[in-house]
């Protein structure tokens, strides 16, 4: 048995400190496998940093690769990346959007100016960053981050969606 | 290599290929033909199915003979199997032509599509879509029709389905239903999915949804006609209308090397064919007539409000009548399961069918990354004052060219 | 045309109007072009003359400044000739900051102040008098304050809560 475990069903034993091991059915692998292979982003380029996302989505960065298609429809979206300056007149909009997204949804947050107001911080205008409005999954630092630090949040969160089934066997035993 | 503007964004043409560029085309390639190739062999050995369809319909009579049942059982199940065979496919054929269509625009912009997903160069990544999509929340929209908008998607993908049935997928008797007025099926048949837009854009209960229903409805009505009338010429010429007979007199060859198919008729077949083309791009929603579609990337498509396997009934829904329409020019114009040659027809005449309907797929994909969108007015334009009239000439043209060659 | 020639036309129509010299010589550029002060209710007469007879046809640019030492607002007025692109003209005006400073709108005549005096209305607080449409442009309706004034005081909304630097904390708001 642990030879399947190990070899045929791979990342499947999670071990927690404190309780015992927790073991995931194929289901979930599968499960999770999907979701994160099919990451369908909601673009919402805001300002600079949606340059470098759509450099992201060009040729020489490829996110498609990875099987990221942008949609341009909340309800067939299930990650928002928040790309750019939230002027207080665009809250409002973010968050009926992020209302409007099916579960799962994932909101990645990127740049200075989405994680924390950057360096519009002191202005009369600027949400100081847009977790003060939605909950974020992930935080890309930088002014703008480069396309590739994209790509690796976009592998984080892959990383995360993997890791849902198992979170949320712990909150119901936890 | 040779310094380029290529050099930054990567080779376009052979000479600036680089070594282990090509290298790693050639490994490519020699992947793709060994997995085509014994395929292909595969085919060969088993041949054309319905020979075995006889061994198996006196296999079941005899066996349902021994055990006392009725002797309709081996006719009923002779016909639910190939229904259900062809369903199956038609089903499962999105999932591939997603696939291609993701590469294919990605090689169009010099970049690689869908790499991760499966083993080998994301084969997996359309199965990875729907099952995410059948996990996705089904959102309703409050206030919206709830009937209407529960029942939208399967009106768009039913008829999709069913207008297969008289399609031969090969030589005229791999036909799951053989109908006598097959043509006129399909072409009436695949009009009913104009309802589902309209559905889908009224059970929304947005009103970018209802205008883009409405835009996409009167898009898919008006390029109808254009499409039934470049019909005309065919059913004249075949004098029928089942696809299967319609087949059938396009075998054989002109002057030893041309094969007798429609769209090698001097004038008549080349207009007719490039007319259905357009014609049928536009039906499906396709760009450059995808002004329904777009609209999501201004304001809202008539299948905005809708997630999860509904949406993904809408897509499946648009593979499908493409599908639907590559298959319908395969048989109509360039043969069906004809060969090219008729040395070359040890191999079945499935394979001949598919070819030729995934050689159209490919160009409806190729014409979706090359050309830009239409604004809706001009595309009405096209449609009321290009290719109708030019459609109505062809019916007299073609008129005028059949008296002479019968006439002959 | 030449400066002075330009000038000369101007004060041939308009007798009150003074040239305005920059007084630091480091702008060189600055007293390349013709800059005039005029008084702020013949702003639309002007525009007019200028548009109709000495064909600036284009509005390149109009905004205010805040000398809040001197207890004025200075708008600018930019303009250019699309047939001899070397001519242009500063048109300057000084509006008290007391009470509602107005001053008539050329959004009549051209059509690119009609978004810009909106800019200077939502940012100074300065009306335009016979603007088509005038409302706040960048903020939303209802916004406490003129933000670009030098002596604008931000009051704390929602999006405030919990900031630390740069921003006093009022009790009492959420």
């Amino acid at each position: 048995m642990g030879i399947i475990q190990e070899k045929v069903l791979p990342a499947t034993i999670y071990k927690v400190p404190g309780m015992a091991d927790i073991s995931m059915t194929t289901v979930d692998f599968f499960i999770d496998w999907a979701r994160k292979s099919s990451i369908w982003p909601l673009t919402f380029g805001l300002a600079c940093c949606a340059i470098e996302m759509m450099a992201a989505y060009g040729t020489r960065f490829d996110v498609n690769r990875l099987g990221v298609i942008p949609r341009p429809s909340p309800r067939q979206a299930d990650l928002m990346i928040i790309a750019g300056t939230v002027t207080k007149k665009m809250a409002p909009a973010i968050e009926k959007l992020y209302n409007q997204m099916p579960d799962p949804r994932f909101v990645i947050s990127m740049g200075a100016c989405a994680n924390c107001g950057g360096p519009y911080y002191d202005s009369y205008s600027v949400v100081k960053g847009v977790d003060r409005i939605i909950p974020v999954d992930l935080y890309i630092p930088g002014c703008p981050p480069r396309p590739e630090a994209l790509l690796n949040a976009i592998l984080a969160l892959q990383n995360k969606i993997d890791a849902t089934s198992a979170a949320r066997r712990l909150a119901k035993a936890g | 290599m040779a310094l380029g503007p290529w050099t930054v964004t990567g080779p376009w043409v052979p000479s600036q290929t680089s070594d282990a560029l090509r290298r790693r085309y050639t490994r490519s390639i020699i992947v793709l033909a060994a997995i085509l190739l014994p395929l292909l062999g595969l085919t060969i050995l088993v041949g054309e199915p319905d020979t075995y369809f006889h061994a198996a319909l006196n296999f079941i009579n005899t066996f349902v003979a021994s055990k006392g049942g009725p002797a309709w059982i081996g006719q009923a199940v002779l016909i639910i199997v190939p229904c259900s065979v062809v369903l199956t496919l038609i089903q499962v054929l999105p999932v591939f032509l997603v696939w291609w269509e993701m590469k294919i625009a990605a090689h169009i912009q010099v970049r690689l599509g869908p790499m991760r997903v499966g083993r080998f160069h994301g084969v997996l990544q359309t199965i990875a879509d729907g099952i995410k999509l059948l996990l996705k929340e089904d959102l309703v929209p409050e206030g919206a029709d709830k009937i209407v908008h529960f029942i939208a998607p399967l009106v768009a993908v039913a008829p999709a389905l069913v207008c297969f049935a008289p399609i031969p997928l090969g030589h005229a008797g791999l036909a799951p239903v053989k109908l006598d007025v097959g043509l006129l099926f399909v072409l009436g048949v695949s009009g009913l999915s104009v309802i589902g837009l309209l559905m889908a854009g009224w059970g929304s209960n947005n009103k970018y949804s209802m205008l883009g229903g409405l835009r996409a409805a009167a898009q898919v009505v008006s390029y109808e006609i254009p499409r039934v009338i470049a019909l005309l010429p065919v059913v004249m010429w075949a004098g029928s209308l089942s696809l299967g007979q319609i087949m059938d007199k396009q075998a054989g060859l002109w002057a030893g090397f041309l094969p007798k198919w429609f769209i090698f008729y001097p004038v008549v077949g080349q207009i007719s064919f490039i007319i259905f083309l357009i014609s049928s791009v536009a039906e499906t929603n396709r760009t450059p007539f995808d002004i329904a579609e777009a609209e999501s990337e201004l304001t809202s498509g008539f299948h905005t409000e809708y997630s999860g396997m509904k949406w993904a009934m809408f897509f499946m829904a648009e593979y499908a009548y493409m599908f639907l329409a590559c298959a319908l020019g395969a048989v109509l114009f360039l043969g069906g399961g004809g060969a090219l040659h008729p040395k070359l027809s040890f191999i079945p005449s499935y394979v001949w069918f598919f070819g030729k309907t995934f050689f159209l797929a490919f160009l409806f994909i190729l014409f979706r990354w090359s050309y830009p969108r239409l604004r809706v007015d001009r595309l009405m334009e096209f449609c009321w004052k290009f290719l109708l009239p030019w459609s109505l000439a062809n019916v007299a043209l073609a008129g005028f060219l059949f008296l002479m060659m019968r006439s002959r | 045309m030449d400066k002075i020639t330009l000038l000369e036309q101007v004060r041939a129509q308009f007798p009150d109007v003074m040239e305005v010299v920059s007084p630091d010589p480091k702008f060189v550029r600055g007293n390349d072009e013709l800059q005039v002060k005029v008084p702020s209710s013949s702003v639309s007469d002007i525009a007019s003359f200028l548009k109709k007879t000495l064909k600036f046809d284009f509005l390149n640019f109009m905004t205010a400044v805040d000398y809040v030492k001197e207890n004025r607002f200075e708008l600018v007025y930019h303009f250019m000739s699309s047939s001899e692109p070397v001519t242009q003209i500063f048109v300057k005006t000084d509006l008290p900051r007391e009470g509602e400073p107005s001053v008539p709108s050329i959004a009549p005549l051209y059509a690119s102040a009609d978004w810009q005096e909106r800019e200077t209305y939502d940012l100074f607080g300065i009306r335009f008098d016979g603007h088509p449409n005038h409302k706040r442009i960048l903020l939303w309706e209802g916004y406490p304050g003129w933000p670009l004034r030098k002596d604008y005081v931000h009051v704390q909304d929602k999006y405030d809560n919990g900031s630390e630097i740069g921003l006093p904390k009022i009790p009492g708001v959420k």
